[in-house]
């Protein structure tokens, strides 16, 4: 799914709320629907040494123990950075997601789903 | 939820989310101003540790990533020519705009709000002018890093966002033409918002609220620059 397809008619948006927990189980379609600029504004939050290991781990798709070297840090720095990376940028396409109906309120971020475990 | 079923779906959502980034490899940078970039983004001493820190031998291969890392960081930070703002991106900005969820200032009229978004962002698109009892707050905005002045207008009780940049700054978008009073307006529609854009005088304008593009049309004629 494309961003254009967000531009349909609300019935066909609203279809799409409706599937949203088929979302979440496909979690690459999900990210394909945001385009690259709403990737790119989302990557723009996060700190700055995160945001480096995500360049050359995901964007260049060099390696860890290369993205090690050049950033002069532990590979399993870098393993950490990227995978918290990763969160931290899924939690900041969250709102936007359910702005475009993409995920239903419903669905919580990992950091919300943690809160709540905490209360229970 | 099993520990188990939650790694996998952890898993799935790395997997994504790295797929998703890589896809961004094939983006086109602009690479014109790459040194002036590097010096302006990256602290000089740490510049200096990064380039002093590789081994001879993978210099090359290491400036070679430094290189579109940095052009990577470039389409992060900046991007040239005229942008194009996608009707997504422009309901998200009248949105945050009516809800409250970015700050705006309360202003009056239209010399109010230019006055206001000049001290907080020199050299801001001047809004034109607009009948004062329209005027209720005003904002700056950034699309594709480019600056945008917005306010937001009550027209009927309605509120519509207009949105102002420098013609050279923003493009218009690819959308079926409505011509008024000798203007063309090129009309989108989001959801439920519509959205009308032209350019007038050297200025990229966009109005978008939820009325019809009729009416939107209506009030950009009212905008006197």
């Amino acid at each position: 799914m494309g961003l254009e397809a967000l531009t349909e008619e609300p019935e066909a948006r609203s279809a799409a709320g409706e599937d949203a927990a088929e979302f979440w189980k496909d979690p690459q379609t999900l990210m394909d629907a945001f385009s690259d600029q709403q990737v790119i504004e989302a990557m723009k939050t996060l700190p700055e040494e995160i945001r480096w290991t995500l360049l050359l781990v995901d964007v260049e798709g060099i390696g860890v123990q290369e993205a090690a070297d050049i950033l002069q840090v532990p590979s399993g720095t870098i393993k950490s950075r990227a995978h918290r990376g990763r969160a931290m940028l899924r939690e900041s396409l969250l709102p936007l997601a359910r702005e475009l109906r993409l995920v239903t309120e419903e669905v919580k971020s990992p950091k919300e789903t943690d809160l709540r475990a905490e209360e229970l | 939820m099993s520990d188990e079923y939650r790694d996998e779906q952890d898993e799935a959502l790395d997997q994504a989310v790295s797929a998703r980034l890589a896809k961004l490899r094939t983006m086109p940078v602009d690479t014109s101003n790459l040194d002036k970039v590097l010096r302006a983004t990256i602290p000089s001493s740490r510049r200096e540790w990064r380039i002093l820190s590789f081994r001879p031998l993978r210099a090359l291969a290491a400036s070679m990533v430094l290189v579109s890392a940095i052009a990577a960081a470039i389409m992060l930070s900046a991007s040239s020519g005229p942008a194009l703002a996608e009707p997504a991106q422009m309901a998200q900005v009248h949105q945050d705009i009516v809800s409250g969820r970015i700050p705006v200032m309360q202003v009056a009229s239209i010399e109010a709000a230019n006055k206001m978004l000049n001290a907080q962002s020199p050299g801001a698109p001047t809004l034109p002018q607009m009948p004062e009892s329209h005027v209720m707050a005003c904002c700056m905005k950034s699309v594709h890093n480019k600056k945008m002045a917005c306010v937001l207008l009550r027209d009927e009780g309605v509120p519509i966002t207009l949105a102002v940049a420098s013609a050279a700054d923003m493009k218009l978008a690819p959308a079926p033409v409505m011509k008024r009073k000798g203007i063309d307006y090129r009309v989108q529609k989001f959801g439920d918002l519509n959205m009308v854009m032209t350019e007038q005088n050297g200025k990229w304008l966009c109005l978008i609220g939820q009325v019809s593009a009729d009416h939107l049309m209506d009030v950009a004629a009212q905008v006197k620059f």
